[in-house]
């Protein structure tokens, strides 16, 4: 059994399953390919799993996930006429390329500034009051990353996005029920119901909630692991679009699958775990800087 | 009798506007809430919204390699969707962009492309362009190439080092081409990138 | 490169509940603060709060109309806010509050009946035309008011006041804990943050009784009245002042992973440095301290203790704002990255929304004012002689 994925409470039922299942000679397996998140009347049926070894910074996830979902930029954005399926990177690719290169954005009122998912880069420099972290994410490193003048010791990329909880505080405050748990254990908002009055985004811990001024004067809004892709058996666009493996989907009942298989065998760590969230985005390598 | 009349009232009013709030609360339960078992309530609908909507950008990973399309040897267009070297795990859609309006349209809608759309123009177009034309269009993709495959690999504080990365691409020229190339593409294939 | 690190749905607009939320546990902690002043002599004895006994309730129910008004307006669904009474979810705050709070507005109101329906149907039975209806609907049509039907009022009101200062207290703590219990905010995660908000409702309803006490009503504002409301006034806002500063002190000392970003907060230029020091410390502690305690030493009298008082409920009402302003405003200028700190500065637009919403009440107060009498404070203090 794995306990990483399973909380205390569930290790315990589960070692009392297993006793069951040992006596009577059954399979202990999970009915209907589902796994049981820790603690929670609800069923993870997969994993996301972030390399942080692999992340090379490009950007490509976020604008991923702006073209797949549509992602408001600015905070009093006009309903987007254009299709959703129109790549969403406006700003051309030599002019990202001129961004990396030093120069400054050339539109600076252009710059999104609402994310489903973003890139954040950690870069250990040395300074002469010792060694200092220095953590960017300029629009969300969907546009590049600047250069770092100081010394610089190490640096990493750490992809951001919903955790889809296993005890999310945005669910446990809505009032209106709007968010909530699928079966599956993916945190959605129900933008029909959401009232707009913000408490889920300040409850959530990893600021990935943002309030989307398109709807009316606003509603609730964030990453849903790209539900109505996964439902349909295709991975998050995030995934489909990153280059590097860095980002992984799996389904997690699956012990084959090679992302719940790794889970399965090497030692994952989640952001903040001490929210008491228990966050289902797993890394692996994560420095303590990573907040 | 006369004594208690009041509190006969307010006790009605109270009644009829509490049994209002129910009724009016009631009314505001939205069709199908809570039907869904275990633990947490929602609106049953919101699920199957969520899972139809928004229509696909990205395509899945499978589309592109199909026998009909860019896969087999009678496909369409075969093009090279066999990657080697560093580039070997790279999805197409990564490079690409998002191709679901292209595999659903059967490849009638505009490919998911790299280059920027100036500088898209079919083969047939292409060759019957004047001569300047055609560097002014090479020139462009060259152009944009770089910048497009500098976007993942300048050098940069915070890659990895197993990611190959160039400082300056006008460097990178002069040091391994002959300085009369323009582009990436020129040395490199994208689909294998080693020289 | 910068030293501050946002996360990117933070950089454009940190603050997700600006100026006008902070009016919403301000109002809610008014109506207890009114409440409590008005039971005072009722509940507890206090003969000298006697003769502002109508004039707490009056403060309490002037603020029941417009708690909501703060939440709604800055909802981004107004039209849907009854969501949160049909599909409400027991575990948020914030649903739970609406159940709470249209309790705890029924009881205050009823309350409120039982003590004016004499004066209401004596009126109603006075007046003609428009003022006589209006006065036979806020009566219930009942225009006869029998010594025996009073004497149940006056038992009722008394149960309903005894039901309702707890009930108020367990609403306005309920609002604290509307901030206290977000996980992802250091700044507002504390068990005092109810005990808090009681004590600043208490400074509040005080302030108001002498402030539209003094505008309205200024007869009921006896010598005697206004020394004891300035004796509790004192201890109200040192009451405040002190756990405040507890808190701040242990944030300190402890140093958890979030303090020193905290700690940036109230460092000199900190976006919080004028608010915390000069306004809550400064104007809204030691100002009112300082002269109510000036006031009693020296032996003031008549118009010039008034005078005091006066100066020390307003600043005791800048108290009760900046320290909601330090909790409300300044849990989130502290980024959930707790990399960095925004400042926050009010839209002209939130502003006038403030303003006007401050504004409510008083104008509720003055119609209370007009059509009930706040000046007869006897059946509060006993109940009339049953009738041989």
């Amino acid at each position: 059994m794995n306990e990483q994925r399973l909380g205390r409470r569930e290790f315990l039922a589960g070692s009392g399953l297993v006793f069951v299942g040992v006596v009577l000679g059954q399979d202990v397996t999970p009915p209907a390919g589902l796994v049981r998140c820790a603690g929670f009347p609800a069923y993870a049926r997969w994993a996301y799993l972030v390399d942080t070894t692999k992340c090379i910074g490009c950007g490509n996830c976020v604008r991923a996930c702006r073209a797949e979902n549509n992602v408001a930029k600015k905070v009093e954005e006009a309903p987007e006429s254009a299709s959703p399926a129109a790549p969403a990177d406006e700003r051309s690719a030599l002019s990202r390329y001129l961004y990396t290169e030093g120069h400054k954005a050339e539109n600076s009122a252009e710059q999104p500034t609402r994310f489903r998912t973003w890139v954040e880069r950690y870069v250990q420099v040395e300074t002469p009051q010792g060694i200092a972290v220095r953590v960017d994410s300029p629009e969300g490193g969907e546009h590049g990353y600047p250069p770092i003048a100081e010394k610089v010791l190490q640096g990493f990329f750490v992809p951001k996005l919903c955790n889809h909880c296993a005890h999310p505080s945005c669910v446990k405050v809505c009032p209106t029920s709007a968010t909530y748990t699928s079966p599956e254990g993916v945190v959605l908002v129900d933008d029909k119901r959401c009232v707009g009055c913000g408490y889920c985004i300040q409850a959530c811990p990893y600021g990935m909630r943002h309030l989307d001024r398109r709807f009316g004067r606003g509603v609730a809004e964030k990453c849903t692991w790209c539900y109505h892709r996964i439902t349909k058996g295709l991975k998050p666009a995030c995934v489909a679009a990153c280059p590097t493996g860095a980002r992984r989907f799996g389904v997690l009942a699956d012990p084959e699958d090679p992302v719940t298989a790794y889970i399965r065998t090497n030692r994952v760590y989640t952001i903040r775990p001490e929210t008491g969230n228990d966050p289902q985005v797993r890394y692996t390598q994560l420095a303590r800087e990573v907040l | 009798m006369k004594h208690i009349r009041h509190l006969l009232v307010v006790a009605v009013v109270g009644l009829v506007v509490a049994a209002a709030a129910v009724v009016v609360l009631y009314a505001l339960v939205p069709a199908g809430f809570g039907a869904h078992p275990p633990g947490w309530v929602y609106r049953a609908d919101s699920l199957k919204e969520h899972a139809d909507a928004p229509p696909l950008a990205y395509a899945a990973e499978e589309s592109c390699a199909q026998k009909s399309c860019h896969g087999g040897e009678n496909a369409v267009t075969r093009l090279n969707t066999t990657l080697r070297g560093g580039h070997k795990d790279i999805g197409c859609q990564a490079c690409h962009g998002p191709a679901q309006s292209h595999v659903a349209s059967d490849g009638a809608k505009d490919s998911p492309v790299i280059w920027k759309p100036e500088t898209r123009v079919g083969a047939a177009e292409y060759d019957k362009l004047p001569k300047e034309e055609q560097q002014k269009i090479d020139d462009a993709r060259a152009a944009f190439h770089v910048g497009f495959c500098m976007g993942c690999h300048r050098e940069l504080a915070g890659k990895p080092a197993s990611l190959p990365q160039i400082a300056s691409f006008e460097k990178h020229r002069k040091q391994n081409g002959d300085g009369s190339e323009a582009g990436c593409t020129s040395c490199h294939s994208a689909h294998k990138p080693a020289m | 490169m910068e030293t501050q690190f946002l996360f990117p749905n933070e950089v454009e607009k940190s603050v997700v509940w600006g100026l006008v939320i902070v009016l919403y546990p301000f109002m809610t902690s008014s109506i207890f603060g009114g409440m409590f002043v008005s039971a005072l002599p009722t509940l507890f004895g206090r003969k000298a709060f006697a003769p502002v006994a109508r004039l707490g309730l009056a403060v309490g129910l002037s603020f029941i109309p417009f708690v909501f008004l703060p939440i709604l307006l800055d909802l981004g669904q107004p039209a849907r806010a009854f969501n949160i009474m049909a599909t409400p979810r027991f575990s948020s705050p914030m649903a739970v509050f609406g159940f709470v709070f249209t309790f705890v507005a029924a009881v205050i109101a009823l309350h409120a009946w039982f003590i004016f329906r004499k004066d209401l149907a004596a009126r109603a039975r006075e007046r003609t035309g428009i003022m006589g209806l209006l006065y036979r609907i806020l009566a219930l049509g009942i225009v006869e008011v029998t010594p025996q039907a009073e004497r149940i009022d006056h038992g009722l009101a008394r149960f309903l006041k005894i039901v309702a200062l707890p009930a108020d207290a367990l609403l306005t703590g309920y609002v604290a804990f509307i901030f206290a219990t977000v996980p992802g905010n250091p700044g507002w995660n504390s068990t005092l943050r109810p005990v808090v908000l009681l004590l600043a409702g208490i400074v509040n309803g005080i302030s108001f009784t002498l402030l539209l006490g003094m505008i309205f009503r200024p007869a009921l504002l006896k010598d005697e009245t206004v020394r004891a409301l300035g004796k509790y006034l004192i201890a109200a806002i040192g009451a405040v002042a002190a756990l405040t500063i507890l808190e701040v002190v242990e944030t300190a000392y402890i140093e958890s992973y979030s303090a020193t970003v905290v700690e940036t907060l109230f460092a000199s230029g900190g976006p919080l440095t004028t608010m915390f020091f000069t306004v809550f410390l400064g104007l809204g502690t030691c100002v009112p301290l300082a002269v109510l305690a000036c006031a009693f030493a020296l032996r003031l009298r008549g118009p010039l203790f008034k005078l005091a008082a006066l100066a020390a409920g307003a600043c005791g009402i800048a108290q009760s704002f900046a320290l909601l302003w330090n909790i409300i405003i300044g849990g989130q200028l502290v980024s959930k990255s707790f990399r960095g700190v925004v400042a926050y500065a009010p839209e002209p637009r939130e502003i006038v929304l403030t303003l006007g919403i401050a504004a409510m009440p008083v104008i509720a107060f003055a119609v209370i004012n007009f059509l009930v009498p706040l000046v007869a404070p006897h059946e509060e203090e006993a109940a009339p002689a049953p009738q041989a």
